[in-house]
């Protein structure tokens, strides 16, 4: 499809040298569309985090390639490269300087990318913090005097400082009460619709990616074991691992339930 | 009369700061009978975990916590007693499983020893050879099949759900009355975690043990108790029987809560006010879920 903004092919990722070596990916292959979210769940230590490295550079896999607007990645990553994809991590705290205000953390991607005039750089961090709902004044404060999901939204507002193509989204709201959650998933699809930019969305939680995926991408020690549209994924799995993952979910209504008790029927029919 | 093995009254605590005094909960009013499951639900910060540590005496020593209230205990007042005597019921008659299984074993000590020590607290005379027996005994009903490498290695050496599985070895075995359980199964992935609240859930029938669960994840809390207390700001919003909160949410701040939980049916996500003068809105109780002697 010529829509395609991210391909990764055959990625293998091992760490470790001799013996002693972890096949942290094998062979993983999957597409992501313009605008779309593209969900990767798995439980820890499947890979899931390595993949999200991998496609931000962090580091390179051992092998195969990741193609970006038909260009293909390479470890160096330009500035430009870098600009275009951008992370959100799980814990804001810690991905915000303790010791700067919310405005100056903003402020130095819109540096370093040399984005706007110097002179209009202000008005620029004003609106992306009114864009992910935040007040003006916040821009004076530092990160210890906001709530979870308010450092949240200030991650987000500095990943789209950079005006990226693909955002990778590690466990966003992992760390977040369910109130806050549902606003900031709220937020990250707003946002996705408004400027069509792809999420890669990496989480444990799958009842968060049956509300806001488009595509599920299903790890499991290294290797995707079903990657299907989310309907399907929930709907008609086709792999036991995917079922069992849906089956271990705590639900809290009835209509959950009845889909729940259906997957792992299937679950146990497969013995 | 069926009098409740655990009955909080009003209970009210404050932290000293700078800025005077912070005050976390406003009179709380909890009650557990012999027995039975119940849940504490709340987001951070609600003071559900406070509760239990004040339950288990953890704020005795610290000089800037404030508290007030009743805690009654098996017909004795556990805010009144000595240290020592609060001491004597730790690991026998209460004991507490915490949120990451990992930081609490201690490190530094195999798990064979750990063992051994938790079993001293009840019977300060037993040798380490009967009680090698009984930890085995206790990691094989929690599922652990081979209890001797597990027994001789160190917390580190040992993944995230068998630490969690050994704590609730060591939590059960001394056969308490109550269990505090402080988020058990947060730090874990869902099959694991699906996989150790059964089990906890299976033992704590079998032993009649009372659960006090603390925890933020609804759909847990809907799995493994009887009855539920939602929490807000240090404040009961609405309490009554499992079923009843789930299938008909009376208060607003609990309706709000189950609004925002993402269903795997799909549907989307809700707007909806991650704060609300509504919230504070009075107690809401369901037939079934008061005290028992309480004016209905």
């Amino acid at each position: 499809m010529n829509n395609t903004i991210l391909f990764a092919k055959n990625i293998n990722k091992v760490f470790g040298k001799g013996k002693d070596t972890v096949q942290a990916l094998s062979d993983v292959t999957f597409g992501l569309q313009q605008g779309e979210c593209l969900a990767i769940v798995g439980e820890s230590g499947s890979g899931k985090s390595t993949i999200a490295n991998v496609i931000l550079g962090i580091f390179p896999p051992t092998s195969g390639e990741i193609t970006f607007l038909n260009e293909k990645l390479l470890p160096e990553r330009s500035l430009m490269l870098k600009k275009q994809i951008q992370f959100v991590q799980q814990n804001p705290l810690s991905a915000l300087n303790p010791k700067k205000t919310i405005g100056a953390s903003i402020k130095l991607a819109l540096d370093v990318h040399n984005i706007g005039d110097k002179s209009d750089r202000g008005q620029i961090i004003d609106t992306l913090l009114l864009e992910v709902g935040l007040p003006i004044e916040f821009k004076h404060r530092l990160p210890a005097a906001l709530s979870g999901g308010q450092r949240q939204r200030v991650s987000i507002a500095r990943a789209l400082a950079c005006e990226p193509k693909i955002i990778v989204l590690d466990e966003p709201t992992s760390a977040l009460d369910v109130l806050v959650q549902a606003r900031i998933l709220n937020l990250l699809n707003k946002l996705r619709k408004e400027r069509g930019i792809s999420y890669i969305f990496i989480t444990h939680d799958l009842a968060v990616v049956r509300n806001i995926a488009n595509n599920v991408c299903v790890f499991n020690q290294g290797k995707i074991v079903e990657y299907a549209t989310t309907d399907v994924i929930f709907n008609n799995p086709k792999q036991q691992y995917t079922r069992q993952l849906i089956s271990a979910i705590p639900v809290i209504d009835k209509s959950e339930q009845i889909l729940r008790n259906k997957l792992s029927e299937a679950h146990n029919a497969q013995f | 009369m069926n009098n409740p093995l655990l009955k909080i009254t009003n209970l009210e605590l404050g932290f000293n700061t700078f800025q005077g005094e912070h005050k976390i909960l406003h009179g709380l009013n909890i009650h557990i009978k012999a027995g039975e499951r119940v849940a504490l639900v709340g987001e951070s910060g609600s003071g559900k975990s406070v509760t239990a540590r004040i339950i288990l005496g953890m704020f005795d020593e610290l000089t800037s916590a404030n508290f007030s209230g009743d805690i009654l205990f098996n017909e004795q007042r556990l805010d009144l007693m000595t240290k020592a005597q609060k001491h004597s019921l730790r690991g026998k008659e209460i004991s507490m499983i915490f949120q990451d299984p990992t930081s609490s074993l201690n490190p530094t000590f195999k798990i064979g020893q750990q063992f051994y020590e938790v079993l001293r607290t009840a019977n300060p005379k037993i040798k380490k050879q009967a009680a090698n027996k009984i930890a085995i005994d206790w990691l094989h009903k929690v599922a652990i099949t081979d209890a001797d490498r597990v027994l001789n290695s160190y917390a580190f050496q040992l993944s995230g759900g068998m630490n969690q599985r050994v704590m609730i070895a060591m939590a059960l075995v001394n056969k308490p009355s109550l269990l505090l359980a402080d988020e058990p199964g947060t730090a874990l992935d869902v099959t694991v975690q699906a996989q150790t609240l059964n089990l906890m859930r299976e033992l704590v029938t079998q032993e009649n043990t009372a659960v006090l669960f603390i925890s933020h994840n609804l759909g847990v809390v809907r799995e493994f108790a009887d009855r539920v207390y939602i929490i807000y700001k240090g404040r009961i919003v609405e309490q009554g029987k499992t079923h009843d909160i789930f299938d008909n949410p009376q208060h607003p701040y609990t309706q709000a809560l189950m609004a925002a939980v993402p269903r795997i049916t799909g549907g989307g996500i809700p707007e909806i006010d991650d704060t609300s003068e509504r919230y504070y809105d009075p107690i809401f109780i369901h037939k079934g879920g008061e005290e028992i002697g309480d004016p209905v």
